[in-house]
């Protein structure tokens, strides 16, 4: 099929002039041109997770983020170019610790979305509990042996099926150089030691965290961990 | 070997003769008054000089005097320790907007630094502190080079009107010498004035007909009768906040100098905010008699009296709304969250190696400090004495308000007052509780 040139130029006029014609937004109207800002919510979302987990409330924590961003175990390539996926990772690998690998918030978020995070069967525990532990291994490969990372490592190891030892070895090591970043790290520091019949240890550690956390929850014994 | 050795000890001793003819005549002008101090026997004292008394607020000075430094490593120096974030006169180029010390400060007060205006809003209580520092121009045309060494080494607040905000750097001896070296190498513009000698009786005169002191303290001296300060937002006033207690100027000017600067200001000093006063000559070495001469009363800072632990409830939140976001943040904040680099006390600046400490939280606090061998320590780790590190650096800033600094810790919070007792008192209180969330 052969198009003449004025073909083409009648089919180039139209297309502009469709393309332009057919502008939906009308953001030149008035007389001003100004940008359609598109603000992203989770920067105030992730920062919100985060004080949250701050004051204790891991659950309510880890809801945030898997309501901002539910895919967010397929992020992979997005981690290293979006700090925000970091930190988000990060809020929800701690909260995962700290709830024993159960995201239980089934009201919160349809159980389809959750999948996994619900802990349903020791697998998925095991499983989330392992998610856990290598997202904050690679965080504190990111922030140089920081020892809030360090101290959040320790506490999901503390709770990983053959982790106590290498949990054990990192907590004591932050508790003799007074670097211990939160009470849930003196807690599962007094179970480790606990457990190893080091009960007056396990009363020094206690106190640590009661010290650090004097009106909360946080140094209670936990429910038994996933194995 | 033996005629060798002799030959060395021969020609070592020709140098030393050589060395001994050099500095002869130099010792014996030693003994003869620097420029600023008292002269007794050449002038006419009608307001007898009743002590001498030197300025410094410990009345003594730790620093050791070294040689005349080098200027070529001074200005090498002077860019490690970044004096152009703060200072104009450097001889450097411009720093970047986000690098200024004062120039971001006036952005954000002014609503124009650019970022969201909810970080404006947060930014803005914790900058009115710090809004200008003195011009470095043409230092050695005014300026004691021993003095800017010791000033270097031992900051002490200068300007009553501005917040001290010159930091005690981690600088040695030798660096401040060669820093002042570098400052002060240019001298040309001084105007020799040495032989002129004034009246001290009629320097305090004209001192208070000229109203020196609604612009300049003079602390130490007989009160000056109470003038007028100078109108909110005028030029006068933005001068008065640059103008030092008169008290120090017989250490900092030589004689012949604050004459030359008394009588036309900007031509020592093209940028000072000094004004004019066409003075005559006799008026100005009338008025530096009885700057350099007047008797000083001591002025001794009394030791900060320690309050005891509270035995209320401290919480992280208390010690942080009072302390750590309104003062330490500062210098020591997150990167990611703040927008900025951390400041300098977390990823390092002026001279200062990355220390990673940051106050953005209680866990990045319980995080400590990376220390010389880049290992983690914690800021409450316990001094010999048993004092908590962060407690020990904020006691170390009143010792060196005092003229007494610490050698083994500096003072927090650098480049700021010390803190007072009662925010001590919180902080140790939080830190003996256990640092409670």
């Amino acid at each position: 099929m052969i198009i003449s040139k004025r073909g083409i130029r009648i089919v180039a006029v139209s297309m502009s002039l469709v393309s332009l014609l057919s502008t939906a937004s009308s953001l030149a109207c008035g007389g001003d041109w100004y940008p359609e800002v598109q603000i992203d919510p989770r920067i105030r979302g992730v920062a919100e997770a985060e004080k949250t987990l701050a004051k204790g409330d891991s659950l309510a924590a880890a809801a945030s983020v898997v309501r901002m961003i539910p895919h967010i175990e397929s992020l992979q390539a997005q981690r290293d170019r979006d700090p925000l996926v970091t930190r988000a990772e990060r809020v929800l690998a701690v909260a995962i610790a700290r709830e024993d690998g159960k995201l239980r918030f089934e009201r919160e978020v349809p159980a389809a979305v959750l999948g996994h995070w619900l802990g349903k069967s020791k697998l998925d525990r095991g499983k989330n509990l392992a998610w856990s532990v290598d997202t904050l291994r690679r965080e504190l490969a990111a922030e140089k042996g920081d020892p809030g990372v360090m101290t959040q490592l320790g506490e999901a190891l503390s709770k990983l099926e053959g982790g106590q030892d290498e949990a054990r070895t990192i907590l004591e090591s932050l508790a003799a150089r007074d670097l211990i970043g939160s009470p849930q790290g003196y807690r599962a520091l007094a179970e480790l030691r606990l457990k190893t019949g080091d009960e007056a240890g396990q009363r020094l550690a206690i106190e640590r965290c009661e010290s650090m956390a004097p009106r909360s929850k946080a140094c209670a014994p936990s429910t038994p961990r996933a194995s | 070997m033996c005629t060798e050795h002799a030959a060395r000890e021969l020609r070592d001793h020709i140098v030393a003769l050589k060395a001994w003819i050099w500095f002869f005549p130099l010792l014996l002008m030693s003994g003869l008054p620097g420029a600023c101090a008292p002269r007794r026997s050449q002038q006419t004292r009608h307001e007898r000089v009743t002590q001498a008394v030197p300025a410094t607020h410990s009345e003594t000075s730790s620093v050791t005097p070294v040689a005349h430094g080098n200027a070529a490593r001074g200005r090498a120096l002077v860019e490690l320790f970044e004096c152009n974030r703060c200072h104009e006169g450097t001889g450097l180029a411009s720093v970047p907007l986000s690098k200024h010390c004062f120039a971001c400060h006036e952005q954000i007060i002014l609503g124009k630094f650019p970022v969201s205006s909810a970080a404006l809003a947060r930014f803005r209580p914790h900058v009115g502190s710090a809004r200008e520092a003195p011009s470095l121009t043409a230092l050695g045309a005014r300026l004691e080079e021993r003095w800017v060494v010791q000033y270097l080494l031992e900051p002490r607040d200068l300007r009553p009107r501005l917040t001290p905000n010159m930091p005690r750097l981690a600088m040695d001896a030798e660096q401040a010498a060669d820093i002042a070296a570098y400052l002060t190498a240019d001298s040309s513009t001084s105007v020799s004035l040495a032989h002129a000698t004034g009246n001290a009786t009629r320097g305090r005169e004209l001192m208070e007909q000229k109203g020196c002191v609604s612009c300049h303290a003079f602390s130490g001296v007989r009160e000056f009768p109470v003038s007028a300060p100078p109108p909110a937002g005028s030029e006068s006033e933005r001068a008065a906040a640059l103008a030092p207690d008169l008290r120090f100027t017989r250490e900092r000017f030589r004689r012949d100098r604050l004459l030359g600067f008394l009588l036309n200001p900007r031509r020592i000093k093209p940028d000072t905010r000094m004004p004019n006063f066409d003075l005559s000559q006799a008026e100005a070495a009338d008025i530096a008699a009885y700057v350099c001469d007047a008797a000083l009363s001591v002025q001794p800072i009394a030791p900060l009296a320690r309050l005891p632990l509270l035995t209320r409830h401290v919480s992280f939140e208390e010690a942080n709304r009072r302390v750590f976001s309104r003062t330490c943040h500062h210098c020591h904040t997150d990167a990611q969250a703040s927008g900025g680099d951390g400041g300098p006390g977390n990823t390092g600046g002026f001279g200062f190696a990355a220390r990673g400490v940051s106050f953005s939280s209680h866990a990045s606090i319980l995080a400590g400090y990376v220390d010389e061998r880049g290992e983690r320590r914690s800021l409450f780790e316990p001094l010999s004495d048993g004092t908590p590190r962060l407690v020990a650096a904020l006691l170390a800033r009143h010792d060196e308000a005092r003229g007494q600094p610490r050698s083994s810790v500096r003072g927090m919070p650098l480049g700021l007052p010390p803190l007072s007792a009662e925010d001590i008192q919180l902080v140790e209180s939080w830190v003996e509780q256990g640092k409670p969330l």
